[in-house]
């Protein structure tokens, strides 16, 4: 196949082009220039009966056509780019022989393959339209060149997206005007005046192209948390005197979001004018992207509610401004313009609204959210997790309740039955709820809040987690702005392993803190659902990992301690459970601002978890681990044991520790065993006292 | 599965206490007549729940006949294994410490059940001498014999090691509960016994769902729920991204010829097959100086490259410099550092050398593949020629300073003693003597290091 279409591609390059051919043919371009598409295609038709086996005639003609249709028929144009230059197919085919001839052809494959959101296909393409990229006429090097990191940017690979821009820079926008210089074949036909003015166009086109850089380099560097970096990246977009519009404006409020100004970000989005986009014409609209930013912040202001209620306008403007395009009853591949086809954000905004909803406290309902977006996010472990949290926390919605002496002391006794020399307290057999084993007969496929699928999502987020290469090497240092792309000399190397070569710390640590919650929640609803083994497994792993926040360290102690008590194997259980196992209770990695030094220190503190997680001082989490510890000394036997680093659990109660009621409940059952029921009466009737 | 009231009422008609002159053993068949086998374990628990709290059961007749069900429930199986057996060790052990009478001390936990004497020594009865004899005594009988004569020692050693060994099977979880109900007597009003409201009272425990008389309460583990994932960007912020930026292209470059272009992409193609003449080297490169894009529309492919280095390595050298900028130039150095030792291959590398910054892996790359080539080739005559080529090559590479002979040391020493008969390997070994014991001898080799190092 490729064979034939090779020789084609001989005769229409090699085969003298007759003088007629090539005045149909400038015509043909004047036309198209001038939006003139009708005239247009008169001329390819006359072309085309000239050169029958012309590829890029027919392949001009079609695009032609799809212009008429003002970029509607896509599918219609998808069908005959395929019948002329072949299919791209997911299949990893053996290196076709393309060659720089076909450049256009394949840029438009890809551009309809990004456009109907099939990145992984479009970046297979577009690799190998780079490969070309030095042979191509520079406008569409330029746009391969945008094409490539876009695609990057869009399936989160911010590392080699950076890599391979910088090589772009080093390649295209250098200050060595020698290599900038056009050499187009028609410019020497043209008179030397008309020569001048389009070198100056190309200088605005490289100018056009450098200030696009500027604004993706930005944009990466703020999916690396390198902000100091993006700072100076807009400092430069600034300097280069770029209109101020809704693009920069976004970014600028974007960097502020992540410096944790986010007074100052509010300001700055206020400054859009309401008008700014529009869906019809740019694909996107500034109201979506206006709501869905102010919810960010007001979420990140510990103001979830809030950050709700403006998703919730986010969602009500992209489904007008995605009705307000949909022509009924039709295909949108045949009847909406190509760059609307992509350009649904509803997916994308019921997750925040899931996270959002998550975080407000109400799990059921972000479940239900987390349920639509799976539909379309379902390569994303992040989501899957989130669907097993709010299982976990409609299970148990807080950790808080039970340190809440006061609150839950009630719970001590069941009730008292009988009255004078019958009466007997019932005291409670358990203070956590049961685990019940969901016995309706539902299947734990069918998304529902419980423990038994939440196991399930987090089966699929272990599943798609990033591989843990990244993890053993953990830059020690940040990586710096631009740096060399490195040779390397495997012979069988892809382009994009060719420029992908540091890992961000950001990134690296991102991974680390996805992976430990994974194992964290695996490990927890493990245990809640009698799954010791397993739960000892996660537990185990989730020791393991290099780099662990505090909290997560102290409950892979917790939950293996757990796990191993079940299984009966107290002494090793014993061994979690010292107190010296825990050092701090941070819940993540923070991603080191070394980079922000010139921040000013009156600026609020960076990033704080929007809700905090109890316990939430060392002292509390100490006495936590120290009251199972005497829980496994009770349940081997060793009563006095028990009883004693019970005492001192309960000593250690003050303002910045709690304990947990726990606690009074085991020193109940300790007397109880001990035979001293008058003891365990009087604890009763001080901490119960409807019951004296 | 908790006990119905009827089962309860059934139970209790048992006990009653007008059945003084029945012999136990004929109550222990109404009984099991009454409850079928799967029942019986229930009918266990409300006995037991029945002897430990004495206001449920007060009457010492009663008490008799419900210990001695309780005994004979499981009539017929090795005791050891049924599941009150550990009942009847706890109640004896205790005995020897506090026969003196004094209330002895797991009678306020409500674990075990306190009993009197008369009990005690019927229950020894039962474990120890002929259970068949004390079973067909009444219960007026039994309290009339055995209330105050002193408790018979029980050897009781082969039971508790059975049960010890039942027990280590079990975990320690399952081991440490302790029951729900608490007795809380007001000894004030110890005189209203009424029979009816202990009735009730023990069918508020008996039924249920689990009956409160087999809860059990045990330490518990305090299982914190992991935070919430926090990532740095909790909620992604959205940016422009101007989709429309990326829209379908026009082939301009649609009939416009380039007659130069197909010139040398004929030459090239030849340059595959056969040496050019002079002539046409010279035409070639002159159209390539002429376009610096032209050599990426020649036709050129790092697949194609070893067959033009073999054939015209003068246009090979000047093709890969005007690639040199290329994304895929390391595709060609890859090939040309794997490709068959030859000549010509060695002129390309050591002219690109000379010319052009390397990178340091590449050229060390190329030096192994050709020592391995020196060795691994069969014939002698050319083994020879090759031998002398790579040492004349790698003399120049180290006196140009293009590597740093101590990275390669060995493997170079190693390659000059093999092909020592050689003269020209002799004199690389001797250059090599020279550099390592510090005699330059026109040579300065460590501060050149920033130069040989490219990456």
């Amino acid at each position: 196949m490729t064979e034939i279409s090779e020789s084609h591609n001989n005769d229409s390059t090699a085969s003298v082009i007759t003088d007629q051919e090539r005045e149909l043919a400038q015509n043909a371009l004047t036309d198209f220039q001038k939006s003139a598409y009708s005239g247009c295609l008169s001329n390819l038709n006359k072309l085309e009966a000239l050169r029958p086996k012309d590829l890029k005639v027919m392949h001009n003609k079609v695009v032609t056509e799809y212009y008429k249709s003002d970029l509607k028929k896509t599918e219609l144009f998808r069908k005959s780019l395929n019948a002329i230059c072949g299919q791209i197919s997911t299949a990893n085919t053996t290196e076709a022989v393309d060659d720089v001839e076909r450049c256009v052809m394949r840029y438009n494959q890809a551009v309809l393959l990004f456009h109907t959101k099939q990145y992984d296909l479009a970046l297979k393409v577009v690799n190998k339209l780079f490969t070309f990229v030095e042979p191509m006429e520079e406008s569409l090097a330029h746009k391969v060149c945008l094409l490539l990191i876009k695609l990057h940017i869009v399936t989160n690979q911010p590392d080699a997206a950076l890599s391979l821009l910088n090589y772009i820079e080093s390649q295209f926008v250098s200050t060595d005007t020698s290599k900038i210089t056009p050499t187009d074949k028609e410019n020497a036909i043209k008179p030397i005046k008309e020569q001048k003015e389009k070198t100056d166009n190309v200088d605005a086109a490289t100018d056009a192209f450098r200030i696009k850089l500027l604004k993706y380099k930005a944009r990466i560097y703020l999916m690396t948390h390198q902000l100091k970096l993006c700072k100076k990246e807009w400092k430069a977009l600034v300097a280069s005197g770029t209109p101020v519009n809704v693009s920069s404006i976004l970014l600028k409020g974007n960097l502020e979001y992540l410096r944790g100004n986010y007074r100052k970000a509010i300001k700055i989005l206020n400054s859009i004018s309401a008008d700014g986009l529009e869906y019809k014409s740019s694909g996107e609209s500034a109201a979506v992207l206006y709501y869905n930013n102010m919810a960010c912040l007001h979420h990140a202001m510990g103001k979830p509610n809030l950050a709700c209620y403006y998703l919730q306008k986010a969602l009500q403007e992209n489904k007008n401004a995605v009705e307000s395009i949909q022509v009924k009853d039709a295909d949108p591949f045949l009847s909406q313009p190509l760059y609307t086809l992509g350009g649904n954000k509803h997916y994308e905004l019921m997750y925040s609204l899931g996270v959002s909803l998550l975080h407000a406290r109400r799990a059921a309902q972000a479940f239900e959210c987390f349920t639509e977006s799976a539909q379309k996010l379902h390569n994303s472990p992040r989501l899957w997790l989130r669907m097993a949290e709010c299982c976990i926390y409609s299970h148990k919605p807080t950790n808080e309740i039970d340190f809440n002496i006061h609150k839950r002391r009630k719970d001590l006794v069941q009730k008292v039955v009988g009255n004078g020399i019958y009466r007997k307290i019932i005291l409670a057999s358990a203070l956590s709820k049961d685990t019940k084993y969901h016995t309706e007969g539902l299947s734990c496929a069918i998304p529902q809040p419980t423990l038994e699928f939440g196991m399930l999502c987090l089966k699929n987020a272990l599943f798609l987690l990033p591989n843990d290469n990244n993890e053993l090497n953990l830059p020690s240092t940040p990586m710096a702005g631009p740096q060399s792309v490195p040779m390397s000399l495997k012979p069988s190397h892809v382009l994009g392993g060719q420029h992908a070569t540091q890992v961000s710390q950001a990134t690296a640590l991102e991974a680390l803190n996805l992976k430990a919650s994974v194992l964290a929640a695996s490990a927890y609803i493990s245990l809640c659902l009698g799954d010791n083994v397993v739960a000892l497994e996660h537990a185990k792993a989730l020791l393991g990992m290099s780099k662990l926040p505090g909290a997560y360290k102290m409950l892979g102690n917790l939950y293996a301690a757990e796990s191993l008590i079940l299984m009966n194997k107290i002494n090793e259980a014993i061994e979690y459970l010292k107190p010296e196992n825990i050092q701090d209770i941070d819940t993540f990695l923070p991603i080191p601002e070394t980079l922000d030094k010139d921040k000013d220190k009156s600026e609020e503190p960076f990033v704080t978890p929007v809700r905090s997680w109890y316990p939430n001082s060392l002292p509390t989490g100490k006495a936590v681990l120290q009251y199972n510890l005497a829980v496994a000394y009770a349940i081997r036997g060793e009563l006095d044991k028990s009883g004693e680093t019970l005492k001192q659990v309960w000593i250690s109660k003050g303002p910045n520790c709690d304990v947990p009621i726990h606690v009074i409940m085991l020193a109940l059952y300790i007397e109880l065993q001990l035979g001293n029921a008058h003891v365990s009466k009087s604890i009763i009737k001080q901490h119960c006292p409807q019951y004296q | 599965m908790s006990a119905t009231p009827k089962q309860l009422s059934n139970l209790l008609d048992i006990l009653d206490e007008e059945n003084l002159d029945t012999s136990l053993e004929s109550l222990s068949n109404q009984l099991h007549q009454a409850f079928a086998k799967e029942d019986l374990f229930k009918v266990g628990t409300t006995l037991l729940l029945l002897l430990q709290h004495i206001d449920l059961l007060p009457n010492n007749v009663q008490r008799i006949m419900a210990l001695a069900l309780l005994y004979d429930l499981y009539r017929g199986e090795q005791l050891a294994s049924t599941p009150f057996a550990t009942v009847f060790i706890q109640v004896l052990k205790p005995s020897d410490e506090s026969a003196s009478g004094s209330v002895s001390r797991p009678n306020f936990s409500g674990h075990i059940p306190a009993l009197s004497r008369c009990e005690k020594n019927l229950l020894s009865h039962l474990l120890g001498y002929g259970a068949k004899e004390t079973m067909k005594k009444t219960a007026r009988q039994i309290i009339e014999e055995m209330s105050h004569s002193a408790t018979p020692l029980v050897d009781l050693t082969s039971l508790q090691l059975q049960l010890a060994e039942r027990l280590s099977e079990l975990p320690s979880v399952s081991k440490c509960g302790n029951p729900v109900i608490l007795p809380d007597m007001d000894r004030s009003k110890a005189g209203e016994i009424d029979k009816t409201v202990g009735r009730a009272i023990a069918e508020s425990l008996v039924i249920g769902e689990p009956p409160l008389c087999s809860q059990s309460y045990r330490p518990e583990f305090l299982r914190l729920t992991p935070p919430l994932y926090h990532s740095a960007d909790e909620l992604a912020w959205m940016n422009v991204e101007e989709p429309s930026q990326f829209t379908v292209e026009y082939d301009s470059s649609m009939c416009v010829s380039n007659c130069a272009g197909a010139e040398a992409r004929r030459l090239m193609g030849r340059a595959y097959k056969s040496a050019l003449t002079l002539q046409q080297q010279q035409h070639l490169l002159m159209e390539l100086d002429a376009d610096p894009k032209l050599v990426y529309h020649i036709g050129l492919t790092p697949v194609k490259l070893p067959d033009l280095v073999e054939n015209n390595p003068l246009i090979a050298i000047e093709v890969l410099l005007k690639l040199m900028q290329s994304s895929q130039i390391t595709e060609y150095f890859s090939v040309l550092v794997n490709m068959e030792m030859s000549l010509h291959s060695m002129e390309v590398v050591n002219r690109l050398t000379t010319t052009v910054d390397l990178p340091t892996e590449f050229v060390h790359l190329y030096i192994s593949n050709c020592i391995s080539t020196c060795e691994t080739i069969k014939d002698r005559y050319m083994q020879n020629r090759l031998v002398r080529l790579v040492c004349v090559f790698l003399q120049s590479l180290i006196r140009n300073k293009i590597i740093n002979v101590q990275e390669l040391f060995i493997e170079v020493q190693a390659f000059c003693i093999e092909f020592s008969r050689i003269r020209e390997a002799a004199a690389l070994f001797r250059l090599l003597k020279q550099l390592e014991s510090g005699d330059i001898g026109g040579l300065n080799t460590p501060p050149a290091k920033s130069k040989i190092d490219p990456c």
